[in-house]
């Protein structure tokens, strides 16, 4: 059983979304709350498996939870709910430490399957989501020679993974095209995004000596 | 006959004059004058003046072969110094003896001396019966061995250029109080010139101080100025070769190099190195040279082109050491004999250009060229023209130094000018190009910022527009349908999904794409692929890299992701396709990139899609691309070609 805590403000799409849950019956609905108030209450005693949750909430930034979530309860896959997809948003929350996101209006089959896939480790990414962690995170080579202070660039496998789904290949061709199960390539996936969320890290606490205050 | 041509009247660069008891009657009275002057004057005595030298300016001639002092009894002529030879007696030649008398007051006890400033011949000294000494071996070529006119040019001629002075010291025994008698033995060879200068005679150390003085004017000190102009010329010259536009650093450059040569020649080198009469001509050649090289300098300092008279000195240089040969061997008559005149005509030219440019232009510079040219002039005149005594020393050589100063002074003025120009042109080209350049970046930076605020305008603009054609549209659609009230929920979902899906396009378009189609595509993928997925249909996905396409701003790629997205709707309402195969690559030419969609339904192309089909090549047409669609029995197949450049 999986357990999901849901945090949206707009009312109708919490209920839809608790909806959703509930009709599946390998997800448990753990809470739906409305603010990062609640959503820390409900966490201070149980953690769930999976957190869904709005950017824009009433009494602060999702940013905010998801970094938090992510610090204190490293076992919670985190998802950031969100209406196109853009770049901005999903990418400050991965580096957040979001390992996905679900467009708001997916339909109820899409919306079980992306959280199912989470689950068993895999994160779905967008063509131009993929676009811009290969720009972010330069490929092992290019990083040694440029950057060598980068702490975490990508390995070739993972830069060539990147590759394929900016260009549109879903994760089965990529396994194809590369001669590995998919399985593997999901897995891939779920590190770039963690190695995304470290690289973040890794730039604040160097912001963070900067500034003296570390 | 006596030959002419290595007389007296030959005045060599200034050396020899016309006696005047040769022309004019006048001259003629004085000569005479003269002689009763010498024959009436006293025997010099040391001492009688108060000047402790003593010079004697006459002296008795006879001409005998004998080789001890002829006896008193022998017809003794009288006879002034200088004497020329030559001059006092043509076609004669052999051996003759000088009797000069003087008087010592005193018992000489120290070391006296005697200072003969000019000496050419072989000559022999004698003082009271005693051999003092003499200039060379007595005997070669003489009276007895005459060369024959013939053959002229074998005769060594020295005596027409450098000479050196003499100094005889005498020993005290051979003096004594009152009247002693010097003798001087000349022998002068046929065709060559005998000159005996007045004789200084005194105690060693005033003597030979003033021989060391007529040393350096006449011998050491012309070696210098030879020397040093010629190091000055060659240095000029080397300048010139590196400036060749430069010609008066040319010019000045030979003009140093020629009176080089010439100094050289005619008051340093005693021993020429080739026989006569060529040496003269190299000699001569070296004084014509540097009046012509002179006279070229000023035209150009005047900055006059006078092709002409460029032509014509040129011509001069060229014909002199013809004319020079006639002179020294002495045919051609009276052209070659006063052909130096020349030398003076050309001076005239440059001096007078001098003048003209002083005139002119009033700088302390080509004034001060004028008067030293005009020193020189006056200097070489007086000593060339005008009577000059044999034995007196020629300055031509050092009156030629203040306008050679002058001349290296004024083009190493120029030097250093033009290099202080180009350094400060340099300085005020870089300014200016400094300048310029923060010009056109502000201009630039204002063009940059225009260009930008037009970009956000007209991007402004495009999606207003995408939103009143687009969403804008279709949300009207949808209004209706709920306002109508006939549809059911599932088809106004579809209805507003489909804005959704439009409103997404859009934002997609937005997505910076840096020429790269492939980020569009598989953006179009990731939207299309649940939808197609719902419909059962099967997407074979050959996406390849493409060359980069330069037509990819966002308002295309909008236009190139409606153009699919109409056709992946077309196909999935009407085509009833199992699978559509999406592939990219270049075509054959080159030329154009095409995305390809390609179904196995039963076509499109139905009155239904006519609309959008026209829709769509139209798009295809702003983006600069072409849009073919081929429906057969296994389907439809559209290919969107985009213009690589």
């Amino acid at each position: 059983m999986t357990t999901v805590m849901v945090v949206e403000d707009d009312p109708a799409f919490l209920t839809r979304f608790c909806k959703i849950v509930a009709s599946d019956s390998e997800l448990e609905l753990f809470a739906a709350v409305a603010d990062v108030a609640s959503a820390r209450q409900a966490m201070s005693k149980a953690t769930p498996d999976v957190l869904l949750t709005d950017l824009g909430l009433p009494d602060g930034s999702g940013i905010d939870l998801i970094r938090e979530t992510a610090r204190r309860y490293p076992d919670t896959d985190i998802m950031v709910i969100t209406v196109f997809g853009d770049e901005d948003h999903v990418l400050a929350s991965i580096e957040a430490g979001a390992t996905g996101y679900i467009l708001k209006d997916s339909l109820p089959q899409e919306f079980v399957h992306l959280i199912k896939q989470l689950r068993a480790g895999g994160s779905p990414i967008s063509p131009v989501i993929a676009r811009q962690l290969l720009k972010r995170l330069k490929p092992a080579g290019i990083a040694a020679a440029v950057q060598p202070m980068e702490e975490t660039p990508l390995s070739v496998r993972e830069s060539e993974v990147l590759g394929f789904i900016a260009k549109g290949f879903g994760f089965g061709e990529i396994a194809r095209l590369l001669g590995v199960s998919q399985h593997t390539v999901i897995s891939h996936v779920k590190n770039i995004y963690q190695k995304l969320a470290v690289h973040s890290r890794g730039e604040a606490v160097y912001e963070a000596g900067k500034m003296g205050l570390i | 006959m006596r030959p002419e041509r290595w007389g007296s009247s030959r005045s060599v660069g200034g050396v020899v004059l016309r006696p005047p008891q040769n022309s004019l009657p006048l001259a003629r009275l004085c000569a005479i004058a003269l002689v009763l002057e010498l024959a009436l004057a006293p025997i010099p005595s040391l001492g009688a003046t108060g000047e402790s030298l003593l010079r004697l300016d006459h002296a008795e001639f006879v001409l005998s072969d004998s080789s001890e002092a002829p006896s008193d009894s022998l017809a003794w002529q009288p006879q002034g110094l200088p004497d020329d030879w030559v001059a006092s007696r043509p076609d004669v030649w052999g051996y003759g003896w000088y009797r000069l008398r003087f008087v010592l007051p005193g018992e000489p006890h120290e070391l006296y001396a005697v200072h003969l400033p000019v000496l050419k011949g072989v000559a022999a000294l004698y003082v009271n019966g005693g051999y003092i000494g003499q200039t060379e071996t007595f005997g070669r070529g003489d009276s007895t061995d005459r060369p024959s006119l013939e053959t002229p040019l074998l005769v060594p001629e020295r005596g027409l250029f450098a000479h050196v002075p003499r100094l005889f010291a005498i020993r005290p025994e051979l003096l004594h109080t009152g009247v002693n008698t010097a003798y001087v033995r000349l022998q002068v060879r046929r065709g060559a010139s005998g000159v005996l200068s007045r004789v200084t005679i005194g105690p060693e150390p005033l003597v030979r101080s003033e021989y060391d003085r007529t040393v350096f004017v006449s011998l050491s000190g012309p070696g210098m100025i030879s020397i040093f102009s010629a190091g000055f010329g060659a240095f000029i010259l080397l300048l010139w070769l590196r400036r060749r536009h430069e010609s008066m650093y040319g010019y000045f450059g030979l003009t140093a190099l020629a009176f080089a040569l010439f100094v050289a020649g005619r008051f340093v080198i005693t021993e020429p190195p080739i026989p006569f009469p060529y040496w003269g001509i190299l000699v001569w050649v070296g004084l014509e040279g540097y009046i012509v090289f002179l006279c070229l300098f000023a035209l150009r300092y005047a900055g006059w082109r006078w092709p002409r008279l460029e032509r014509w000195l040129w011509a001069y240089l060229a014909v002199s050491p013809f004319i020079d040969y006639a002179s020294f061997v002495g045919i051609g008559g009276w052209i070659p004999q006063h052909w130096w005149l020349m030398t003076f005509v050309l001076t005239l030219v440059y001096v007078g250009v001098f003048w003209a440019t002083a005139w002119r232009r009033k700088t302390l510079e080509t004034l001060g060229l004028a008067v030293a040219g005009s020193v020189k002039l006056i200097i070489s005149a007086n000593e060339r023209l005008l009577p000059h005594p044999i034995d007196l020393p020629r300055y031509q050589p050092f009156a030629y130094v203040p306008m050679f100063m002058m001349i290296g002074w004024i083009l190493i003025d120029r030097f250093v000018k033009s290099l202080n120009e180009s350094e400060k042109l340099n300085a005020e080209l870089e300014h200016r190009v400094a300048q310029k350049h923060a010009e056109l970046e502000q201009s630039y930076r204002h063009m940059q910022q225009m260009e930008r605020q037009q970009a956000i305008v007209e991007e402004r603009r495009r999606i207003m527009r995408d939103m009143h054609d687009g969403i804008g549209a279709q949300l009207i659609s949808a209004l209706s349908l709920v306002e109508h009230g006939e549809s059911s929920a599932t088809e106004i979902a579809a209805a507003l999904r489909e804005c959704l899906d439009d409103l997404r396009l859009t934002i997609d378009s937005l997505e910076p794409t840096e020429n790269d189609l492939l980020p569009v595509m598989g953006n179009l993928r990731y939207r299309l692929d649940g939808r197609l997925r719902k419909q059962g249909i099967d997407l074979d996905w050959q996406v390849r890299e493409v060359p980069g396409l330069f037509c990819l701003t966002p308002q295309n790629v909008l236009h190139i992701l409606r153009i699919l997205q109409e056709a992946f709707t077309n196909i999935v309402k009407h085509a009833h396709a199992s699978s559509i195969h999406v592939e990219t690559g270049l075509d054959a030419a080159g030329e154009h990139v095409y995305i390809q969609v390609r179904d196995n339904g039963t076509g499109f192309c139905g009155e239904h899609a006519g609309r959008g089909i026209a829709s769509m090549r139209h798009r295809a047409k702003i983006i600069g691309g072409r849009l073919e669609i081929k429906p057969s029995a296994a389907g439809t197949t559209l290919n969107l070609l985009l213009p690589v450049s």
